[in-house]
């Protein structure tokens, strides 16, 4: 028997007595083996990846390579639609989704099946990121081991934290960028209680991929950037630059994702047109192909092909190729396309500046495209400080960290104009999905009707006397009374005691008036599946401060503003309160 | 500790809804095992502070509860038997109280109680004529009800008292119909909330026309007391 309440307790370690106390060494712990898990994940994406297209570059030459992507998003559509039955998107928008709305709670299959999909799609030559599906699958890896160890929803939703961030850390060797990085896009949330496991983990992530891969910067470059202040002046109009391709890459890709819907055929052959395309572009610009790490490379040491045009030229067609995989099917992230685009831009922009003032000393052109890329990360993602910290870890160059925070929040401003709402967030802002924690929207979604409903109200039947009505005003302590049918009990009207003022006072009408004939027979009513926000909507629109909640045509009770703000309150302190 | 969670809910003021899914959230330091709720007391307490919800616990939910329903049991018992009667067998009857006006007629009432002493006579006369100084507590049809403003506690009156004082002649009373008062009622409480309901049930008998030619008759103790008892019981049998 003692055996059995072991292992019952070491699966379920939230209800051990040192636990329930505070749950933090809990959570550094498991932030731990979350961390390693997606951490691995992450190198075994990175390694399939170099794998794979380093077996495919034999055909790279042939006339029908551009069949190759073409193929890789086909099956890679197959693969998740078919055989997962995973619904699709960009995966960092589920992960935050699930966050906000289901406190974290992702499918097992999520571990593998974007980084099966993005393997097939990238490897192949599509031209998308591996983050996003890497981080979709730590997410799950955290996400799963909570719900192993039955943990609660806010436990939950730190370890997903930590999955993103071990990830991260993992794929870019980039530890403060993984915490940063969930702090600011999924999580949406700066507290203590979060930001220690999230640590860990990302320590964890970043651990595991330099025993594995070794110590390396991922975009290293040889030169020193020494930045003088007309330097300054640039970055103004840099950031300029790369808010308006981030605004257009947001733009064509949401496009390109309508477009493909509308078009009648089948979601396989819609993938395989997209990779097609892309292998086509490929043939003339090579560069658009895969995830674009190698381009990245060159551009930041200064020894990409020459020419204003070329750079222009690439920044497009990647836009274009990206769009084209991701808007019709293929599988995988912006993370990377946006850091090739990005770069690509810094490159022309530096080419730009150089030709109209020759005489002026530039810097080495890869610390544009460095810059670039942290502005494009900034714009598209609306987070900052993502940005900043992500260039600055990949390419170790931090005597440029000036210029860096200028462009990164000056992106981030004119981006803002243009779109919002980043890149990530746009749908679920649209369709109202995005709620962080503490704020309103998210306070009135986790509060049910159910939690609200007031049900000391007596009702009264259609065929009584106003002064049977008044005995019972007597014994009531609310005012509002709701009419029942008295043989089926449905709900048949309301009556509010102010609407009845003017017959209450009056003696001679005790005797002679019925009740169906003073109540409001057609009112406002609510429903208990309905939300929140939408019955305070109604009852703003109705002046009024209680609604009847029906259920099943039945009198289940009333709902008012007075009791809603009690529980408001309530919630809101319980949701903004980070610890016990 | 181990409690049932509707116990728990019950504590903290919360639905039990609201309960079941802070526990899911981890927003409530509780673990949930079937229907029990696990906790840490002093952590719940320290919880419970934070979020400035009072626990309450449960033996004193229970007395608040039996509390309140005393009350009001005792409060149902004084008002609903017969509570006019008894304050005015408890005032008594007076006839020919002599005076020719308000003043003179009310002192000579106050002195011919011999339920105050004297020193608490003076006092209670200067609240009536303070009283009738506002408004008169002539309410028509030859009768007035003089009371003072506010309760009568300070002189230890614990029980309701109405004294019926019949004049010797009729005087101006500055009532609301003009008419001259031959009847009082002093009227003396030690809550307004039995003040009110006295003063409901007296203006409810005076309604009755055939009951105010009785009171021009000048009825006796006993004969009044059985008129109002009649009355009052019709009017408990409504309720």
């Amino acid at each position: 028997m003692r055996k059995i309440k072991k292992i019952a307790s070491w699966r379920h370690p939230g209800t051990l007595s040192i636990f329930i106390m505070d749950d933090r060494l809990l959570l550094i712990c498991m932030g731990i083996v979350v961390g390693l898990c997606s951490g691995l994940a992450a190198l075994a994406l990175n390694y399939s990846l170099i794998f794979i297209m380093n077996n495919l570059d034999n055909f790279r030459h042939y006339w029908w390579s551009f069949l190759i992507p073409a193929s890789g998003a086909m099956f890679s559509s197959i693969f998740l639609k078919k055989i997962i039955k995973d619904r699709g998107g960009h995966g960092v928008p589920e992960v935050i989704h699930s966050v906000s709305r289901y406190g974290g709670r992702l499918d097992l299959s999520s571990i593998f099946s974007r980084l099966v999909a993005s393997c097939l799609t990238i490897g192949s030559g599509g031209s998308a990121g591996p983050e996003a599906p890497v981080v979709v699958s730590g997410s799950a890896i955290g996400s799963n081991i909570a719900r192993f160890f039955s943990l609660n929803e806010r436990q939950r939703i730190t370890l997903v934290g930590c999955g993103a961030a071990g990830a991260i850390a993992s794929i870019f060797n980039a530890p403060l960028t993984g915490i940063i990085f969930t702090m600011e896009i999924i999580l949406g949330e700066w507290s203590m209680v979060n930001i220690i496991p999230i640590a860990v983990a990302s320590v964890a992530g970043a651990e595991i991929s330099r025993n594995l891969r070794g110590n390396i910067i991922a975009f290293e470059s040889s030169i020193n950037f020494d930045l003088s202040n007309y330097h300054f002046v640039a970055c103004v109009g840099l950031a300029l630059c790369a808010s308006v391709a981030s605004v257009v890459f947001t733009r064509i890709l949401r496009k390109m994702h309508n477009l493909s819907h509308d078009v009648p055929i089948p979601f396989w052959l819609k993938a395989s047109i997209g990779g097609a395309a892309v292998g086509v572009i490929g043939f003339a610009i090579p560069e658009v192909m895969g995830e674009g790490y190698h381009s990245i490379h060159q551009m930041i040491a200064g020894i990409f092909k020459d020419g204003m045009g070329i750079a222009v030229i690439g920044c497009l067609a990647k836009i274009f190729a990206t769009s084209m995989t991701l808007g019709w099917g293929g599988s995988g992230g912006i993370f990377a396309p946006s850091l090739v685009i990005g770069s690509f831009t810094g490159l022309a922009y530096h080419r730009f500046i150089s030709f109209l003032f020759p005489s002026v000393p530039w810097v080495n052109e890869g610390c544009f495209a460095l810059l670039g890329m942290a502005g494009m990360i900034s714009g598209i993602l609306q987070a900052p400080l993502t940005g900043i910290f992500l260039i600055l870890e990949i390419t170790g160059s931090y005597e440029v960290m000036l210029s860096l925070i200028i462009v990164s929040t000056l992106s981030t401003t004119i981006t803002h104009y243009a779109e919002p709402a980043s890149f990530y967030l746009k749908e679920l802002t649209e369709s109202g999905q995005l709620l962080r924690p503490g704020t309103d929207s998210r306070v009135l979604a986790d509060i049910s009707i159910r939690e609200v409903v007031e049900t000391d109200c007596i009702a009264v039947y259609p065929d009584m006397l106003l002064r049977e009505l008044i005995y019972t005003v007597k014994e009531s302590t609310r005012n509002y009374f709701p009419v029942e049918d008295r043989d089926t009990g449905n709900f048949v009207g309301i009556i509010q005691l102010d609407h009845i003022k003017p017959y209450i006072f009056n003696t001679l009408m005790y005797d002679t008036v019925l009740v169906e004939q003073i109540m409001d027979s057609t009112p406002d009513t609510v429903s208990y599946d309905d939300d929140l926000s939408e019955v305070l909507r109604k009852m703003d629109m109705k002046r009024c401060f209680s609604l009847p909640v029906i259920s099943n045509g039945k009198f289940a009770g009333m709902i008012s503003k007075a009791t809603l703000l009690d529980k408001y309150r309530d919630e809101l302190n319980v949701q903004t309160a980070h610890s016990f | 500790m181990k409690r049932a969670l509707t116990q728990i809910a019950n504590e903290l003021g919360l639905n039990m809804d609201t309960l079941e899914r802070w526990i899911r959230q981890g927003k409530i330091p509780v673990n949930k095992q079937g229907y029990m709720g696990i906790y840490n007391e002093f952590e719940l307490n320290r919880w419970a502070e934070k979020q400035r919800k009072s626990i309450i616990h449960p033996e004193n939910i229970d007395d608040l509860k039996k509390d309140c329903l005393n009350k009001d049991f005792q409060n149902e018992n004084r008002l609903s038997a017969s509570v006019l009667t008894s304050a005015l067998k408890k005032g008594g009857v007076f006839h020919n109280i002599r005076g020719s006006n308000k003043e003179e007629v009310l002192y000579a009432a106050i002195y011919a109680i011999a339920e105050f002493i004297d020193k608490d006579k003076d006092e209670i006369y200067r609240q009536l004529i303070e009283r009738e100084r506002l408004a008169s507590t002539g309410i028509g049809k030859g009768i007035a009800i003089p009371h003072p403003r506010n309760p009568l506690v300070k002189i230890g009156l614990t029980e309701p008292m109405i004294v019926t004082c019949f004049l010797e002649k009729s005087i101006d009373f500055e009532a609301i119909d003009d008419k001259q008062v031959s009847t009082l009622f002093l009227l003396f409480s030690p809550t307004i909330e039995l003040h009110l309901n006295l003063l409901s049930r007296l203006s409810f008998c005076l309604r009755d026309n055939d009951f105010i030619t009785f009171l021009n008759q000048k009825p006796d103790k006993d004969l009044l007391l059985s008129r109002i008892n009649e009355i009052e019981n019709s009017i408990d049998k409504n309720i």
